[in-house]
């Protein structure tokens, strides 16, 4: 009998969709517990989209002491485009002292998965403290020869980062 | 007891259909794991019963997964083809197939251009295009099928297209594709003013574009000429069968592009060469309006070839009496109308 309320409780605990929900993630960033985001968010046994809703909320929260975290899991090469992606919107977020450095490189590397170009470009308006030296890369990347981040250069260089 | 872990057991498999719970499946490691995580997704996308969110979970999920079998395009595309859809759902779909990049997803997002579309969807469309233009270059045909979609397109939409429709426009609208395009719509042979209306606007998208790749055509004119040989020929037809606009347009953009030698030596055989081709006289309109642009682009091929003189000759300067077709090519260019009357003069007496 014990046995099988245990078997029922770890069911209950442990199915796949109901270890941690949106929702309490949203908590958690609300009552600024960034410590246990940055848990989840580094932690490579969470579900990915638990790891990307992490990552977003620390940016959103603006959570001090995250951005080098969020540099790790964005520099990491064995982490999903997409969570790295997440990283690098969560930077432009947050902008910490240095994401200028972690951001324009990685936008100007054409092999890398055009989602992390994408969002890296997106927050490098937030992060350039030297309005000239942003316009050159962003002129640069006008150029570029995936279309997408191009046009998204150019829209951002015309605009001036404008949104 | 049974019933309880029974229950137990429902509920949490209940819990594995919301949305975070199919977006789970985008972490499946083996190609087998990911084959069968595909297919229950293409099951979800296809079950228009089953919750929106989760759905729509399904149709991101497919996008990570980038796996771009026939399944899984198939299930995407009719999502996405379909109007009764969820405009959110259909633009996951556009987003989806735009993360595919292979040639089906390309074929479903290109026949999605011709089904109506909320705005916002066809943004999701155009987005989704602009990830597969590495392919669409690979081949001239394809350029131009996309091309001719995109036109459609913004011709079916509310408001303007948003900017990535230009930005695909520079980029597929080459003068090899325009020019291919141009052929279409003259072949498509129709008559009406929907028709009359496409070939305006495919002439003047060639001419354009020959005008702006005037740069390269300077560096490399042997490997620009067979095009642009092609080009004029074709420019020639819309002229011979075109309507006043569309003659109008097509004489004063070639006479822009005739500075160019590449262009305007094809171009001088085509409308003063020595064999007067039917149609193909701006002097013989009786519109002074298009003999005025007929003078001014045959004196713009003048340096470059021997025809136009010949013709300016023979079937301007003697037949030419309206003072308003003189005077408005002296206001047009008073050096170049100028220089014009010297040449002719010194031809006349020449021949005298």
């Amino acid at each position: 009998m014990q046995r099988s309320i245990m078997a029922a409780v770890a069911i209950l605990w442990l199915g796949p969709g109901c270890a941690p929900t949106l929702q309490d993630l949203a908590l958690r960033g609300q009552r600024g517990e960034f410590g246990e985001l940055m848990a989840v968010a580094a932690d490579g046994e969470r579900p990915g989209w638990a790891r990307e809703e992490a990552v977003a909320l620390l940016g959103r929260h603006r959570a001090e002491g995250a951005g080098a975290v969020l540099a790790r899991l964005l520099l990491d090469e064995r982490e999903s485009p997409w969570l790295r992606a997440a990283a690098a919107e969560a930077l432009g977020n947050l902008r910490p002292g240095g994401c200028q450095e972690t951001l324009e490189p990685l936008s100007q590397r054409a092999e890398l998965d055009a989602e992390i170009r994408l969002a890296a470009i997106r927050s490098l308006c937030a992060c350039m403290e030297d309005p000239e030296r942003l316009q050159r890369t962003l002129s640069d990347l006008a150029q570029d020869a995936d279309l997408l981040v191009a046009a998204l250069a150019d829209s951002l260089r015309r605009s001036r980062c404008a949104p | 007891m049974r019933a309880l872990m029974l229950a137990a057991a429902v509920w949490a498999a209940g819990c594995a259909w919301t949305p975070t719970a199919v977006s789970e499946l985008e972490d499946v490691r083996s190609d087998e794991d990911r084959r069968r995580a595909s297919a229950r997704l293409c099951a979800w996308l296809g079950n228009g019963d089953a919750d929106p969110a989760v759905r729509m979970a399904a149709a991101r999920t497919l996008g990570r997964l980038r796996q771009a079998r026939a399944e899984e395009i198939a299930a995407l595309r009719a999502v996405l083809l379909r109007p009764v859809e969820e405009p959110a759902l259909r633009a996951t779909a556009a987003w989806a197939l735009g993360q595919m990049r292979s040639d089906s997803s390309l074929q479903a997002l290109v026949e999605a251009l011709r089904v109506p579309l909320e705005d916002e969807t066809g943004d999701y469309v155009l987005e989704a295009l602009a990830r597969h233009v590495a392919i669409i270059e690979r081949e001239a045909e394809r350029a131009q099928r996309v091309v001719e979609g995109l036109v459609y397109f913004s011709g079916n939409r509310r408001q303007p297209p948003p900017a990535m429709y230009d930005y695909l426009s520079a980029r597929l609208r080459t003068p090899e594709t325009n020019r291919r395009v141009l052929e279409a719509t003259l072949a498509a042979n129709r008559g009406d003013d929907g028709q009359r209306l496409a070939v305006y606007q495919a002439a003047r998208e060639l001419l354009r574009s020959l005008e702006a790749a005037g740069d390269a055509i300077r560096g490399r004119p042997q490997i620009w000429q067979p095009l642009l040989d092609g080009s004029i020929a074709v420019l020639g037809r819309v002229f011979a069968g075109g309507d006043r606009a569309a003659r109008a347009m097509v004489l004063h953009r070639l006479g822009r592009l005739a500075g160019l030698p590449e262009a305007a030596v094809p171009a001088a055989r085509w409308f003063a060469g020595r064999e007067p081709l039917p149609g193909l006289r701006p002097f013989g309109s009786a519109e002074p309006r298009l003999r005025l642009i007929g003078l001014w682009a045959l004196y713009r091929m003048l340096p470059h070839a021997v025809g136009p003189r010949a013709c300016l000759l023979r079937e301007w300067l003697p037949h030419e009496s309206d003072p308003a077709v003189l005077d408005l090519a002296r206001a047009l260019s008073p050096a170049g109308a100028d220089a014009l009357q010297k040449i002719i003069r010194a031809d006349a007496e020449e021949a005298r």
